[in-house]
């Protein structure tokens, strides 16, 4: 009876590892530079974990065709298929967001709090992806938030729509400077 | 989600079954009986047991590696340069233990591929069914006259292997007076890490710029052209003042008397091949390479001195159930480089793993990023995806160099990754 649950037991641990192989092959590529899991530990290299998976997608599309601005990951999607895309966006939005303490200005996070939760929250749902909501960046790597608004802003990224409008509406009510009280608060997020 | 979750029990139980009746009769015992032994605890040979236990913790591994702590060579130029301080490229394995990872602090001196064994110096024996070797590089010390491990340990450092050698090579920086020359000597090629001599150069011009002025680096080139020679180039132009008579760097190729033949430590004068003398303050000088000693003595290498390899699984083509993995292995068009060495143990960690449970391996696929950092807001990388094409590592055109006039804002986002990316990878690897 021992032996029999003992190779039940192997068993199982053998088939969960052969079902994770193939998967293995694909991600463990990303996570040399992502970090465990996703979980990048930054500060200009962002952390993918939880990230919206159709995000995810867009995102190595547009690396694929040289639509965003990129360094190396313009040179790296070219290597995979909308399929595989699509398995890695499955198999990060599964992974924990884990965020790191970070550096930050404190009456910049209270201002950037609000300002926030003003005009990004709505979307920018805490810890869910699905819905409306699009990926966690509460918590984000704040060097990294700062490369891309600062490409959405002079436009060398393509801005999606919904971004631009708010992005609008806010320098224009809250002035330039609040994109940076955003990041601080937005890297003040730390184990919440 | 439950779906999945029902799905994916009922296919395991289904398999379970199957298992189970036939593997009555092929398990032979029921306790943990797979052994993998990891010979070197560097990027690769630490990946390839972290990975292994990871996919199959039921495998016994044991990872013997001399040292207490592992210096990474990537980013060594930073502390060279005096940019990063020697602590934060050191590494223990205390981490890795937490994986189950039986950690020996020993040297392997003989491999036994019949009856599948390693010795140590300490006299320790150990059984494998699967042995990794990850020896990283070791030096032929007899193709430049006057040089030997001695002479490199107290007056001319190689610092191709991190630890002390790094230490020796940037001590003797400070120690040196405005107005002297740095010799670089580049070993002919394959050698661990092609760019890494330019990057050293660049770092060190860097730390002179703003110390010694009147001082100068001087790069012995023993062919007509390096790796990424443009880019290099671009950016000594645009920041040493390369090509015009107060440069901080000087470059001989080959012709122009940039290969060595002898060293003259006592008076501290290198001989070309051609007959120049190229006389210094500091001199480093990095030997032609192979190999690491192990897989030497154990004739996993042919006559090049590295080690040939099947690509799909890393398996040695000399002896079976041996694999090798990173600088020691022949993976072109792969780099030898910490991040290859990591890509490549993951993959034969899966192959591992796929052989002792009696399955196929998978088609195998590699990734490299590496960056060169060149000075203050300035680092340059490459970056690409290897496949598997009739049993070979190829490369189909995912992957390049960062372009040439490039941007001041690309080049210094270009250093924030390679932070960053510096971070993660020796996660991966020691985490």
């Amino acid at each position: 009876m021992n032996k029999f649950k003992l190779l039940l037991l192997a068993s199982l641990l053998f088939n969960t590892a052969w079902a994770s192989d193939e998967l293995s092959m694909l991600v463990d590529n990303c996570t040399g530079c992502h970090g465990k899991e996703g979980n990048s530990l930054g500060p200009a290299i962002p952390i993918i974990a939880s990230m919206n998976p159709n995000t995810f997608v867009k995102a190595m599309q547009e690396f694929k065709n040289g639509e965003r601005p990129a360094t190396v990951m313009k040179y790296l999607a070219k290597a995979y298929t909308n399929a595989e895309f699509k398995q890695m966006a499955d198999y990060f939005a599964n992974q924990k967001f884990i965020p790191n303490e970070q550096i930050v200005e404190l009456d910049r996070v209270a201002r950037g709090k609000v300002v926030y939760g003003k005009y990004c929250q709505m979307c920018h749902l805490k810890n869910v992806y699905t819905g409306k909501g699009s990926t966690i960046i509460e918590g984000q790597w704040m060097d990294y938030l700062r490369l891309n608004l600062s490409d959405f802003y002079t436009g060398i990224r393509d801005m999606p729509r919904p971004i631009q409008l708010q992005v609008q509406m806010l320098v224009k009510a809250e002035g330039e400077d609040s994109i940076e009280d955003i990041i601080h608060y937005l890297g003040s997020v730390y184990n919440q | 989600m439950s779906n999945f979750n029902r799905r994916h029990f009922i296919k395991v139980a289904a398999s379970v079954t199957a298992v189970g009746i036939a593997g009555c009769t092929t398990l032979p015992k029921l306790k943990a009986e797979k052994r993998v032994v990891v010979i070197g605890g560097g990027a690769g040979g630490a990946t390839a047991a972290k990975y292994i236990r990871k996919n199959d913790p039921t495998i016994e591994v044991t990872l013997i590696e001399a040292h207490k702590y592992h210096y990474t060579c990537f980013m060594s130029n930073e502390v060279i340069g005096g940019e990063r301080s020697i602590q934060s490229i050191k590494f223990s394995y205390d981490k890795l233990a937490g994986y189950g990872i039986n950690i020996v602090h020993d040297l392997a001196i003989e491999i036994e591929p019949i009856s599948k064994k390693v010795t140590t110096r300490n006299g320790d024996v150990f059984y494998y069914d699967r042995l990794v070797v990850a020896p990283g590089i070791d030096f032929k010390w007899n193709e430049v006259e006057g040089y030997d491990p001695q002479i490199a340990s107290i007056k001319i450092p190689h610092a191709w292997k991190a630890g002390s050698q790094t230490i020796l090579l940037r001590k003797q920086l400070e120690a040196m007076q405005d107005g002297g020359t740095v010799i670089i000597s580049v070993p002919r090629r394959p050698f661990r890490c092609h760019p890494g001599p330019y990057e050293r150069a660049s770092l060190i011009a860097h730390y002179l710029k703003t110390h010694k002025p009147a001082s100068k680096v001087l790069i012995l080139e023993p062919s007509k052209t390096f790796a990424q020679q443009k880019l290099f180039v671009q950016a000594w132009k645009r920041l040493y003042g390369f090509g015009t008579k107060n440069s901080l760097i000087d470059w001989l190729p080959a012709a122009e008397g940039g290969k060595v033949s002898e060293l003259d430590a006592k008076n501290m004068i290198i001989h070309s091949t051609s007959g120049e003398q190229h006389k210094a303050d500091v001199i480093n000088l990095i030997p032609p390479q192979q190999a690491g000693n192990i897989a030497v003595v154990s004739d996993l290498v042919n006559g090049s001195g590295w080690c040939p390899v099947h690509h799909q699984t890393f398996e040695s083509m000399r002896y079976k159930d041996i694999h090798v993995i990173g600088d020691a292995s022949i993976a072109k068009p792969m780099p030898k480089s910490g991040y290859s060495a990591n890509s490549q143990a993951k993959v034969c960690a899966i192959a591992i793993v796929r052989a002792l449970q009696g399955k196929e391996m998978l088609t195998p696929n590699f990734l490299n990023a590496c960056y060169a950092v060149l000075g203050k807001d300035y680092a340059i990388s490459v970056a690409a995806v290897y496949k598997l094409e009739n049993n070979k590592i190829t490369f189909k055109g995912a992957g390049g160099l960062s372009p040439m006039d490039a941007s001041v804002e690309v080049r210094r986002r270009e250093l924030l990754y390679a932070h960053s990316w510096y971070n993660n990878i020796t996660q991966d690897i020691f985490e």
